[in-house]
């Protein structure tokens, strides 16, 4: 048997080598097709600024817009925006959370509080987080408070309702089997309903914070003097159309950032993770 | 006092769903079982045994009448009363050990303890080796291995068993039952174990609790003599086991 391995080692290592390349191909293609859009629009974009049908201060050229970037960059003002942007986003999606988490625990194992709860977080469910714009002014003034309550609003409902979705479809055969081994409610939160609810869970954050980009943006043109969506909407009296299209580039890259690298692997991981144990 | 488990008067009423009738799931049901017995119960479908079970798992209330165990009345689920669930109920995201150790981590044992204990009851179903596996990495059979190993690490005094070999296919259950007959034999406890097939409540039990549906209620009850340790192999032969197997499958069948 040993000598056996030996003698096949060689193409066995081949045959290894051959994967390796493979899954890098793989890789790269992966990369290629990812940027390939990007480019594509960047070329058109320049292709329809070089004809010269509009003024630059109406449509610019990515050119121009490349100057904002070098010219904001150098002064700081852009890292300042994003900094006040993602900031707003980060506490108003801890709020959202540590809201909205527990509390949806609360209403998916416990009946009476669903009754109690259910009716009014559909109510304000219904109202857009934009609409909160005037009382959160007069509330908070122009000042990131009023954005990161309005970014609380968009993360609390899609966390609270995947949450409470995830709880209720774990299996009843599972929590009778914490419940026969003595589990006290709270070993059966954290020992069957969360672990068993993590897929949902995980999907909940992730709309969270797509909704409370929005939001953010949203929000920033109004409630504040900082923030990408306040450039993007002070510099309109301007004519100044570079920093507009820079903003929004920004914040697209921003988010695909954010998903591609954060949130998309955690919920794959999560998921898949919990698709081969739930497959038997 | 000095039975494990009483039912006294024991009655659940579910409502039609049809109409407004009323269905008795049990109706007046008695039954005593004593310290470190083993009881099967069978019956035909909707003769109440497995609503029975989990009545005295507390995981379902009774309409009338009284559970006791060890004199006290059940109220709700406990630790001193395991079970083995039809469909293996393990929760998927922990290993074969993780699962195991859930009771004693409940019961506040640290982690060293509970490694030990689960790790001793898994060596006991003849899992030692998969130790920290995932239950899909596990065939039925194992899985249920698993399970049985989880109720015994709280060592329960009441031991409650639903149709536990119902899913595993024929050669498997075989195993498993002989390997029940020598794990009870080793951890004495009282067993509640309900099942559809004769042949297995004859083989695991010191009696055989027969019950009929409509009203569900205890029909009769048999004392199976057979001596352990028994093992398939000697069935075939054994008249005792044979006589009784044919006189309960005649009270099941009506």
């Amino acid at each position: 048997m040993r000598g056996q391995e030996t003698q096949t080692d060689p193409e066995l290592a081949q045959r290894r080598r051959r994967a390796r390349s493979a899954k890098l191909a793989d890789r790269a293609s992966v990369a290629v097709m990812f940027m390939l859009p990007f480019l594509i629009l960047v070329v058109i974009w320049q292709a329809v600024s070089s004809a010269d049908l509009y003024p630059p201060y109406i449509f610019p050229s990515p050119l121009d817009v490349w100057r904002t970037l070098v010219r904001t960059s150098m002064d700081g003002s852009l890292f300042e925006h994003i900094g006040a942007s993602l900031f707003r986003l980060g506490l108003g999606f801890v709020a959202g959370t540590a809201i909205g988490f527990p509390l949806a625990v609360l209403i998916g194992i416990n009946k009476t509080a669903s009754r109690f709860f259910v009716p009014p977080i559909t109510f304000f469910n219904s109202i857009p987080g934009l609409a909160w714009i005037p009382l959160a002014i007069l509330w908070f003034g122009i000042d990131y408070k009023a954005v990161t309550f309005i970014i609380f609003n968009s993360v609390f409902f899609p966390v609270a309702f995947s949450t409470i979705a995830g709880i209720r479809a774990v299996p009843q055969n599972m929590v009778n089997a914490g419940r026969t081994l003595g589990a006290s409610p709270l070993d059966l939160v954290r020992e069957v309903y969360i672990p068993g609810a993590l897929p949902s869970i995980v999907t909940g954050m992730r709309l969270g914070v797509a909704y409370g980009w929005r939001a953010l943006i949203g929000g920033e043109m109004i409630a504040t003097s900082t923030g990408l969506g306040f450039v993007i909407f002070d510099v309109r009296q301007r004519l100044d159309s570079g920093v507009i299209v820079l903003g929004m580039i920004v914040m697209g890259v921003l988010y695909l950032a954010m998903d591609q690298f954060i949130l998309r692997p955690l919920e794959t991981r999560t998921i898949e993770r919990w698709g081969t144990v739930r497959a038997q | 006092m000095g039975a494990r488990v009483a039912a006294r008067r024991l009655t659940k009423i579910y409502q039609d769903p049809s109409g407004e009738g009323e269905v008795f799931a049990l109706r007046n049901l008695d039954l005593e079982i004593e310290p470190d017995e083993f009881v099967c119960i069978v019956g035909q479908s909707g003769c109440g045994k497995t609503s029975f079970l989990h009545m005295l798992a507390g995981l379902r209330e009774q309409t009338s009448g009284e559970i006791l165990v060890d004199g006290r009345p059940v109220k709700g689920p406990g630790a001193d009363r395991g079970m083995v669930f039809q469909d293996y109920a393990l929760l998927p995201w922990k290993t074969a050990r993780a699962n195991v150790e859930l009771g004693p981590k409940i019961r506040g044992l640290s982690a060293s303890d509970r490694r030990e204990i689960a790790d001793r009851f898994l060596t006991i179903v003849g899992l030692a080796g998969f130790e920290d596996r995932y239950p899909h990495e596990l065939s039925g059979g194992m899985q249920q291995r698993v399970g049985i190993a989880r109720a015994l690490a709280n060592e329960p005094p009441v031991l409650l068993m639903d149709e536990p070999f119902a899913a595993v296919d024929a050669l498997t259950r075989i195993s498993l039952q002989e390997n029940m007959e020598r794990i009870w034999a080793n951890q004495k406890t009282t067993v509640v174990f309900v099942t559809h097939s004769v042949d297995e409540a004859v083989f695991l039990a010191d009696r055989v609790v027969v019950m009929a549906p409509r009203p569900g209620r205890v029909d009769s009850i048999f004392k199976i003599d057979v001596p352990r340790p028994r093992v398939w192999a000697e069935m075939e032969t054994d008249s005792t086991f044979n006589e009784l197997r044919g006189a309960i499958l005649r009270k099941v069948l009506g």
